[in-house]
């Protein structure tokens, strides 16, 4: 139990869908100090999502289960709470950016009339003064405030996003949870959304999750970072910690894949093999079949390592300062130093 | 937006002509002649031959066409009916209301509690409840109208009294009436409310609501529910026009003199003036009815309606 | 905005559905397009009156002295739609119209003409006929009928193109207040011959047909008054209490008994449905119903749930199912082939096709039923091939005909019962080696195919009438297609013989069965069978009026 804001511990959950289990998350331990930014980076399916959701407990209610784990929020539990609790708590405590604009807001609905909404849910204040809230918050998104009244289609990718961000951050939130927020849009909109993130960031000192499978993004804007595979956290750290020193062969196969710009490489190098069936998973490490380095003893329990106070890492093998790994059977696929 | 619901009034003129002319000539083509079934087996030939000439069948085909559309569209004048000799539009203008009677609180009642029904269903989905409404509903979509009918007036006439059995002396008679014919479109509904609420729980503007910390009813209320009408909006119309054609099974077993009573007397006599004037008519109600159904997704859905304003 | 729209649309439902209220009760309680004045001459009612209306109108129906059966409830397959007196075609029209307007004369069972409005006619010629009316015919609303209004409905009847069997009619001329000449073309050979000029034409003032719609509220003579008609529903007649009959002081016992009004008030309901027919009768809400399907009637006879509240009269109705053969020239395989006819008719067997249409039909031993008073039951004891089936005989014709295996067609109405007939039939002359093929019409277009002389080689009809005779004009007259039969059958020895039979002074049994004997000498008809109609009606009707087959509830006796 620590005195962080955000603590999640051994959360586990699992989906009921045709009568299959989908183990989504599978021990999922992190926590988060206030006003950082941690970064949750992964292949898709690999339970991202599903994390944050948990954590504001808007999982499907057909279906989805948190069997296991606890969250904590400012020191309260948040698995604990009643229904009425977390109308309290979403998006005035904890809110969401989601991944896709284009159908994140409702499309009969003025883009101001939205925003009142969160405003209207959480403050006591009198409509006049909450529509004028509203649009400040258009404005500090960068949108004129005489847009108020037109409808979500009536605006491009970047922009609906940003009005997303806007209901988001209504309420001064303390923390943010951003799925995967660039990944619809274009590179140069996704600069400017990240940017106006960063900002209103600072501003309000809101502690920040943001989901991703970007690294380049992470690298812009994440503290800490966590990797996930098969609803596990494989790798965690700072930012430097994981850039300079990725250890998980996980990580090492992102890393790998990314195209080096100096090199002329012709073709793209990636892991081998595809995510696991999470109906299915395999026994011991969930990476085992995709692993170069991979040993019978694999099947088993695997330790978490610890490489400094804030690296961890969760692998049977050692790897040595230079590189290599102990036990090492047999070589081959890329290694980076 | 005035634009287009001026070209839409245009093509419902062109549209509801087409198919004054089609009824026309497929009424003129159907064998049988008018003039010996009035007249019975007994007539002779030079009798029979006045009488075509009476009732202007002896002229060319595109002089009766020329007529018809003359006098239904310029004079608003169906034509006296063969088999009764009583202007088909008089005959119209008293039968509309019954049908109607029939026609309208049974599309209310379906819509409202088909809708209901889908609602409850899509949010209970999976569960008991669901199982339940949507066995019900498959019940009744399946099963015969004109069977529901009867089964009702055995059990709700005969044995327990309730409601007359058929015929309009008083207004307890519309009763079964507008039960029978409501409750397979009232499955229908259920149905289709039941979908398009499911395909609008799932929509990430649902969950972006939810994280909002918005309550569950308010969800369905404004945010669900509204996406969700315009499907059943189109139900609603369907079974308007249904409604106004004025089902002739349901007239004939309960014996309501309806619309849909005089166009099947009109098919069995070949009587052309009333075939062509409920035809005609069915089709102006129709138009009329899909162009505000049109309109309702205007009010309803920004995006319609900028698109109709192109 | 939207909250308005929403309002509007609401408020605009529900003034429609009040609007389509009022409309309801406008229409049950006065016919919608009637100007005139309800018949309120008619409601002015004394005991008095009923009472002698009751003595004089008929002579042998006990009356009811009390005064009349308050009201009953009648079931109808079909709707009138129209009381405009010129179309009198349809059970239900005939069954409704003959009490609300009257014609010249009526007939007796043998085809006697009997007083009706007009109460006696000369023969003055051969082409010339007199009539003398009644002096004190008036109409319900009090307008005195005269020799002017006879001539008037009748010109009428002309002019509107609706006089259907008027072949013998030349003209008519007033002679003085009550008396017309009719001036015919040719002889009459029979008084069926004018039928319908002097028993089918309805006479009405030709004041009361300017000023009224006749369609829905016709002012008429006779002993019923229109009290509403609602087209496709209901047609509410109540009891004349101006009818000229009750309180004339001429002598009217010659009259027809079924002139009488025996109930104050009849209700005819259009059920098409005959499932809410029987409904109707077991919650007491009909009263008169006939065409209850045979498998309900066990419920209304003795042993039946409703035995004590109704009664079911079986009786055999004089419509029977014939077969003809196309005997146009065109069609020489059937036409020229005597054997072949022979063959086919002996090796039908209608008593199991009767059994197989269902429904009370009765197989014939004869051309005709016994229902006709002109039918002699000496018929069925010889032997036919109307009640023989002799399969081994039929296979011996055949080989003499011409038949060469080619493809029969045998058509009829796409009834149920018919269909069951045609199968049936098909089956029996299958079996001798006839290869035959069944087309099934709608009964419009049935009639045009008739109308084509090749196409079809034998037809399954029906029939009926009056008169046995009367019921062999479809067969065997030639004056139904302008010289030939329906069946396209040219044969003058035919109509000759049939001319005979009809003609009033030699309409003799024997006659007939001369004109019988050449028909089955040559194969011309095959009489399959009849029917027998039930009416289940309630105890409180004791005796059944007819008026020439037709049931009139009017008439009937009440308790």
């Amino acid at each position: 139990m620590g005195n962080q804001f955000l603590e999640v511990k051994d959360l586990e959950v699992v989906y009921t869908q045709n009568k299959k289990m989908v183990h989504a998350v599978n021990g999922v331990s992190f926590s988060l100090g206030k006003g950082k930014t941690l970064g949750i980076v992964g292949e898709t399916g690999a339970g991202k999502t599903t994390i944050s959701k948990a954590i504001m407990r808007i999982l499907p209610d057909v279906g989805a289960r948190i069997t296991n784990g606890e969250i904590y929020l400012n020191g309260e539990s948040v698995l604990d709470k009643s229904e009425e609790e977390m109308l309290d708590v979403r998006g005035k405590v904890v809110s969401m950016i989601f991944q896709d604009p284009m159908t994140a807001l409702n499309p009969l609905m003025t883009v101001g009339d939205q925003i009142l909404e969160v405003i209207e849910l959480h403050n006591d204040c009198d409509k006049k003064e909450a529509v004028k809230l509203a649009g400040d918050m258009l404005e500090m998104v960068g949108i004129p405030r005489v847009r108020y009244k037109e409808y979500p289609h009536q605006f491009s990718g970047g922009m609906k996003q940003r009005v997303v961000i806007a209901m988001a951050l209504a309420c001064n939130p303390e923390l943010l949870l951003a799925d995967e927020p660039t990944t619809a849009l274009d590179v140069t909109v996704q600069a400017q959304v990240l940017g106006l993130i960063r900002d209103l960031r600072e501003k309000y000192d809101t502690a920040l999750i943001l989901i991703t499978h970007d690294l380049g993004v992470v690298a812009q804007t994440c503290d800490e970072v966590a990797v996930i595979y098969a609803g596990q956290i494989v790798e965690y750290g700072t930012k430097e910690d994981l850039f300079d020193h990725p250890t998980h062969p996980y990580t090492l196969g992102l890393f790998g894949s990314l195209p080096g710009m100096a090199e002329g490489e012709k073709r793209l190098h990636s892991i081998v093999g595809l995510p696991p069936d999470p109906t299915n998973l395999p026994e011991g490490c969930k990476f085992w079949p995709r692993c170069p380095h991979m040993t019978e003893a694999c099947k088993g329990e695997i330790p978490v390592k610890h490489l400094s106070e804030t690296h961890y890492y969760r692998c049977l093998k050692d790897r040595n300062p230079d590189g290599t790994f102990e036990d090492q059977t047999k070589p081959g696929g890329n290694e980076n130093g | 937006m005035y634009k287009y619901v001026i070209k839409r009034l245009i093509s419902m003129i062109i549209i509801v002509v087409c198919a004054g002319i089609i009824v026309f000539t497929l009424m003129y083509l159907a064998p049988g002649d008018p003039a010996r079934l009035q007249l019975g087996q007994w007539a002779t030939e030079d009798v029979l031959a006045a009488k075509r000439h009476e009732l202007g069948i002896d002229l060319p085909y595109i002089v009766q066409l020329g007529k018809f559309l003359y006098n239904t569209f310029l004079r608003f004048d169906f034509g006296i009916s063969w088999q009764s000799s009583m202007p088909v539009m008089g005959e119209l203008a008293v039968r509309l209301p019954r049908t109607l009677m029939i026609g309208i609180p049974s599309m209310i009642l379906s819509v409202v509690v088909g809708t209901v029904l889908g609602i409850f269903a899509a949010t209970h989905e999976g569960r008991l409840g669901d199982s339940l409404t949507m066995v019900l509903t498959m019940v009744l979509v399946s099963a015969p109208d004109f069977w529901v009918a009867l089964m009702f007036i055995i059990l709700f006439a005969a044995k327990l009294g309730w409601v007359p059995a058929f015929g309009i002396e008083s207004l307890k008679s519309y009763i079964l009436p507008i039960i029978c014919s409501a409750l397979p479109v009232m499955a229908v509904n259920a149905r289709q409310a039941r979908s398009s609420m499911l395909e609008v729980i799932r929509a990430d503007y649902i969950t972006t609501a939810r994280s909002k910390g918005q309550k569950s009813k308010v969800i369905v209320r404004r945010h669900m529910f509204p996406n969700a009408l315009m499907p059943i909006i189109t139900g609603v119309a369907g079974g308007l026009c249904k409604v106004v054609a004025g089902s002739p099974v349901i007239e004939s077993v309960f014996s309501i003199p309806g619309v849909g009573a005089y166009l099947l007397s009109g098919v069995n006599y070949r009587d052309r003036p009333v075939v062509c004037g409920c035809v005609v008519f069915f089709a102006l109600f129709t138009s009329i009815v899909v162009l505000l159904m049109d309109l309702c997704y205007a009010f309803l859905d920004p995006r319609i309606k900028a698109q109709y304003s192109k | 905005m939207k909250k308005i729209l929403a309002i509007v649309l609401t408020l605009a439902l529900m003034v429609s559905l009040f609007a389509a209220c009022s409309s309801v009760t406008q229409s049950s309680s006065a016919p919608a397009s009637s100007t005139t004045q309800t018949p309120a001459a008619a409601e002015t009612t004394e005991a008095a009156e009923s009472a002698e209306a009751s003595e004089n109108a008929e002579a042998e129906a006990p009356a009811a002295s009390e005064g009349r059966y308050p009201e009953v409830h009648v079931a109808v397959m079909a709707d009138m739609e129209d009381l405009t007196p010129c179309k009198p075609n349809g059970t239900t029209r005939t069954n409704t119209f003959w009490i609300i307007y009257e014609t010249l004369f009526d007939y007796d069972e043998k085809m006697n003409l009997v007083p009706n409005l007009a109460k006696s006619y000369e023969i003055l010629s051969d082409t010339e006929w007199e009539v003398t009316l009644f002096e004190t015919i008036h109409d319900s609303q009090g307008n005195p009928i005269t020799a002017d209004d006879v001539v008037y409905s009748v010109n009428w009847l002309v002019d509107s193109g609706n006089n259907i069997r008027y072949d013998l009619f030349d003209s008519i001329e007033k002679v003085d207040e009550y008396t017309v000449r009719y001036h015919w073309k040719d002889k009459p050979a029979s008084t069926s011959d004018l039928e319908f000029p002097l028993c089918r034409t309805f006479i009405f003032d030709s004041d009361a047909w300017e000023n009224n719609n006749f369609a829905v509220a016709p002012v008429a003579t006779g002993p019923y008054v229109v009290e509403s008609f609602t087209v496709g529903s209901t047609l509410i007649m109540t009891a004349n209490e101006n009818y000229w009959a009750a309180d004339t002081d001429e002598d009217v016992s010659m009259r027809a008994a079924y002139h009488a009004a025996n109930v104050d008030r009849i209700v005819y309901n259009t059920i098409t449905e005959s499932s809410q027919a029987v409904i109707g009768l077991e919650m007491g809400t009909i009263d008169f119903c006939d065409y209850v399907p045979a498998a309900m009637l066990t419920e209304f006879e003795d042993c039946g749930p409703y035995a004590d509240q109704y009664d079911v009269l079986t009786a055999p109705s004089t419509d029977y199912y014939y077969i003809l053969p196309n005997m146009a020239e065109e069609n020489a395989r059937v036409s020229e082939d005597l054997n072949l006819r022979l063959a086919a008719f002996y090796a039908l067997d209608n008593e199991t096709i009767a059994a197989v249409m269902g429904n009370n039909n009765v197989p014939l031993k004869s051309l005709g039923t016994a229902a006709y008073p002109d039918y002699d039951t000496a018929w069925e004891d010889e032997a036919t091939y109307m009640n023989t089936y002799d399969p081994e005989l039929a296979k011996d014709y055949l080989p003499q005909s011409n038949y060469q295996g080619e493809e029969l067609v045998l058509i009829g109405l796409s009834t149920e019962e018919c269909k069951n007939a045609l199968t049936m039939i098909q089956n029996q002359l299958v079996q001798i080696g006839l290869n035959v093929k069944i087309q099934t019409y709608e009964k419009s277009f049935l009639l045009t195919v008739l109308e084509e002389k090749t196409g079809w080689d034998f037809y399954v009809a029906t029939t009926g009438g009056t008169t046995l005779i009367n019921s062999w004009t479809r067969i065997i007259s030639q004056q139904q297609n302008a010289g030939w039969t329906a069946g396209w059958l040219k044969d003058d020895r035919m109509e000759e013989l049939y001319a005979i039979a009809a003609a009033d002074d030699t309409h003799i049994a024997e006659n007939m069965k001369i004109c019988l004997d050449y028909v089955m000498e040559n194969g011309y008809a095959y009489g399959v069978s009849g029917w027998s109609s039930s009416i289940v009606h309630s105890t409180h009707i004791t005796d059944i009026c007819y008026r020439e087959g037709y049931w009139i509830v009017g008439a009937c006796s009440y308790q």
